[in-house]
């Protein structure tokens, strides 16, 4: 009875007939089936099929494709750069010079497509504006396998190299070569609620050190109440913000590698900053809370003053103007706190280049095509004026633009504040593995912060133990990564496929 | 059968062989000597023998990430599959009131696709004004003023702060999971509930077999069949998980790897680190893990045949 119910389940076979039985015609019934596609050629369902696949494919042909009739082609990830860059192209096309096609892609898409075209000999562009993150990937092999033209001989010989701001070149200077020009500085500065703390009578000019921000604005912390519907916090700094970590970290001296590139996550001056930053975010005195960027509940948060201070990249102000414009008047700016008295103000958020690739059969074109791109004045003020951007480009920075007063910001002459910060930003050297290391760090400070909560151990001498074991896992961790490369070993012996 | 009858069927298998050639069985051996090599691009790779496999099982992250996997699929399996298999019974009664627009309801997660989901489950999730916490923290302003209970409830602000996404990655992947294939699971039980014959419910109702003795002697032995096709399903879907992790987690894996799986660990060496031959190798063992529970399903089926 059961085995009945189970075949039952399992449906009749097709060639069967109603009984379970092979049909005496069995031969007649398979020959059948060579005439079944015949017989329903034109049945209902296939004709509105076909219907549906004539229409979509005379759609798809008569979809205005991306246009590509130059000599040269660039990609960019960014809808903002884009924009920025359509009045420089077009004004390079009307010259009689090689016409540029510039496409906006996605960074992921772009991510792949470089690696593609660079390792695997598949079209890529000629010139490619990459963010950091996708960079870096291309400087995980021999130095001769980077798929970007190296660019230290060009802007040496043709004076370019004194003319951008030194620390803005590191990221893209890989074993002492430079593949890449610049696009920004990205220097970071302090954000604050103007509106709260100024009618609290609070001087933000007198703040130098962190311990002075806490102290000083320690009495304006809120916790939620009949009274007050939104817990208030110093500070906007948690253990998922990698980037706000990684700032903090580049400010006080520290990060994941040394100058040179070398791993160095367990250092102590790491241990300390990082025993810091998470004494801010835990025990009944914390004075960090999470507001993420890049998001409407982080928007509303903003708007509500859960945070009193955020961390401010030059590009950040154009997110803030465009994502939380009636905090207009309300924000104001200075240099960070240092880390120690005469410590120093500023750090590094972010940041692209433009670089050109080997596989580009106009290679000197599009020399003379980044040069007239990231070079030029006229770009440099419409980085500003659209996105906030400080050019690295030094002898632009005496332009008027930059020292126009910014109403949302209070009035303050914003991009001169920027400049002046400019020289200060940290150097980041160009390696594969940063975004690895980020990731480490990032999980060392959340188990450290579990691990000191649940202990009840507050003090940054109380967490400093913890901070150092975590961070040693986390440097033993990437240094597994770095190490399996085998590209990186004295005796590796390179096969090809 | 003549000539052309015998070719029919291969005719007819040709268009998916030629592709499952091309894109699966040639990927498949070339994968093979790519699990020994590290690789940077096609013209640089260097012969590293097993070390791929063999740093897989001294890494710690790999454990995480099967650790995870595990919990993941244990979680999606012990609460998705009774969940919905009590959904379709539920709605397989004909006297429950708009019983096709439950259906809809419950299923229409499949309707809006994965992505869809996961960003709205993201959100969902968020700390301060998620729907999860808020609902939580709004349930717990209820009951605070009981006694005992009370007291023991952690203030407000902690339950709008609690980490879905950061460190209890886990949950709520698995609650977004269930919310995503309950209802489709659903529908394979609702169909097999369909053909389970009526005369063996009356059969055992005549001879004074309750509700729950009709469900354990008569439904589910009807429908074990499909319940041990759908735990397969359930089981390798599970191992397989990135897209949820990747698009609601931050870093696609949470604070402190508390979400990092199998395929999110094989997707960050192969793409974001560029190793592909550790990739492959993780690839491989992930290969192995889904075997085993194929196994397993092919061995619990012929026992029941044998019944």
């Amino acid at each position: 009875m059961f085995q009945t119910g189970v075949y039952r389940n399992a449906g009749t076979p097709l060639s069967m007939d109603g009984n379970g039985k092979v049909g005496q015609d069995g031969t007649r019934r398979s020959s059948k089936l060579l005439s079944l596609p015949l017989r329903y050629a034109l049945s209902p369902g296939v004709a509105v099929m076909l219907v549906l696949s004539i229409i979509s494919g005379i759609t798809i042909a008569l979809m205005e494709t991306a246009r590509h009739t130059g000599e040269l082609t660039m990609w960019t990830f960014a809808k903002p750069h884009y924009d920025i860059y359509v009045p420089a192209v077009d004004e390079w096309n009307n010259e009689d010079k090689s016409e540029v096609d510039m496409f906006l892609i996605g960074r992921q898409v772009m991510d792949r497509r470089m690696l593609g075209g660079f390792l695997g000999e598949v079209p890529t562009a000629d010139l490619l504006e990459a963010e950091r993150s996708s960079a870096s990937l291309t400087f995980a092999g021999p130095l001769d396998a980077v798929g970007f033209v190296d660019l230290t001989e060009s802007l040496e010989e043709e004076g370019l190299l004194v003319k951008i701001n030194k620390p803005s070149l590191s990221p893209w200077t890989y074993e002492g070569r430079i593949f890449g020009i610049p696009h920004d500085v990205h220097p970071v500065m302090l954000a604050y609620r103007a509106d709260i703390i100024e009618e609290a009578g609070i001087d933000m000019q007198a703040v130098e050190t962190w311990d002075d921000l806490y102290r000083v604005l320690g009495p304006l912390q809120q916790r939620r109440s009949k009274g007050h519907p939104m817990d208030r916090y110093v500070m906007s700094l948690w253990d998922s913000e990698s980037d706000m970590l990684e700032t903090l970290l580049l400010q006080s001296g520290g990060g994941a590698f040394l100058p040179d590139g070398t791993l160095a996550i367990d250092r102590d001056i790491n241990v300390q900053t990082v025993s810091h930053m998470v004494s801010w975010m835990i025990g009944p005195d914390r004075v960090a809370t999470h507001v993420p960027e890049f998001s409407p509940t982080g928007d509303q948060l903003k708007l509500d003053g859960h945070a009193l201070c955020y961390l401010m990249p030059d590009w950040m102000c154009n997110v803030w103007r465009h994502n939380v414009p009636s905090l207009e008047g309300k924000v104001k700016l200075i240099p960070m706190p240092a880390w120690k008295p005469g410590g120093t103000r500023t750090s590094v958020w972010g940041g692209s280049m433009l670089g050109i690739a080997k596989t580009s059969s106009k290679q000197d074109e599009a020399w003379e095509f980044a040069k007239h791109l990231y070079l030029s004045e006229e770009l440099a003020l419409d980085l500003y004026r659209s996105g906030d951007i400080i050019t690295p480009i030094r002898e632009h920075w005496d332009n008027p633009v930059f020292a126009e007063p910014d109403a949302y910001f209070g009035g303050q002459r914003k991009g001169l504040m920027y400049i002046e910060l400019a020289d200060d930003v940290p150097n980041r050297p160009a390696t594969p593995y940063f975004k690895q290391a980020r990731e480490a760090v990032q999980n060392a400070v959340s188990r450290t912060k579990q691990e000191a909560a649940s202990l009840d151990l507050y003090t940054p001498e109380q967490i400093e133990p913890i901070a150092r074991r975590n961070l040693e896992l986390a440097h033993i961790q990437v240094k597994t990564i770095v190490d399996a490369n085998a590209f990186l070993r004295e005796d590796s012996e390179e096969v090809s496929p | 059968m003549t000539k052309d009858t015998k070719a029919a069927p291969y005719l007819f298998l040709a268009p998916f062989l030629i592709l499952f050639l091309v894109f699966t069985l040639v990927p498949l051996f070339q994968s093979v000597p790519l699990a020994t090599q590290h690789t940077f691009g096609p013209d640089a790779s260097i012969d590293v023998g097993m070390e791929k496999f063999s740093r897989a099982f001294g890494d710690p992250r790999f454990w995480t990430a099967l650790r995870n996997t595990l919990v993941f699929t244990t979680g999606s399996v012990l609460i998705q599959l009774p969940v919905a298999l009590a959904l379709a019974l539920v709605l397989n009664r004909k006297h429950v009131l708009g019983r096709g627009i439950f259906r809809l309801l419950f299923f229409s997660p499949q309707l809006v696709g994965l992505v869809f989901v996961a960003v709205l489950a993201m959100v969902m999730f968020q700390k301060q004004k998620g729907l999860v916490n808020s609902i939580l923290a709004g349930g717990a302003d209820l009951i605070r003023g009981l006694p005992i209970i009370g007291g023991w409830l952690p203030s407000k602000s902690d339950i709008l702060g609690i980490p879905w996404l950061e460190t209890l990655a886990m949950p709520a992947l698995i609650i977004t999971a269930l919310w995503m294939y309950a209802g489709f699971n659903m529908i394979y039980f609702l169909a097999a509930l369909q053909n389970v014959p009526k005369e063996l419910e009356e059969a055992a109702m005549i001879d004074g077999a309750g509700p729950i003795r009709r469900f354990f002697a008569v439904t589910l032995p009807s429908i074990k069949p499909v319940a041990i096709f759908v735990v397969l399903l359930s089981v390798i879907g599970s191992i397989q998980v990135f897209e949820l992790a990747y698009i609601m987690l931050p870093e696609g894996m949470g604070l402190q790897d508390s979400g990092l799986t199998l395929v999110t660990y094989l997707f960050k060496n192969g793409f974001e680190i560029g190793d592909l031959g550790y990739a492959t190798a993780i690839g491989w063992l992930i290969a192995a893990l889904l075997s085993i529970a194929a196994i397993t399903q092919r061995v619990l089926n012929r026992s029941e045949v044998r019944l």
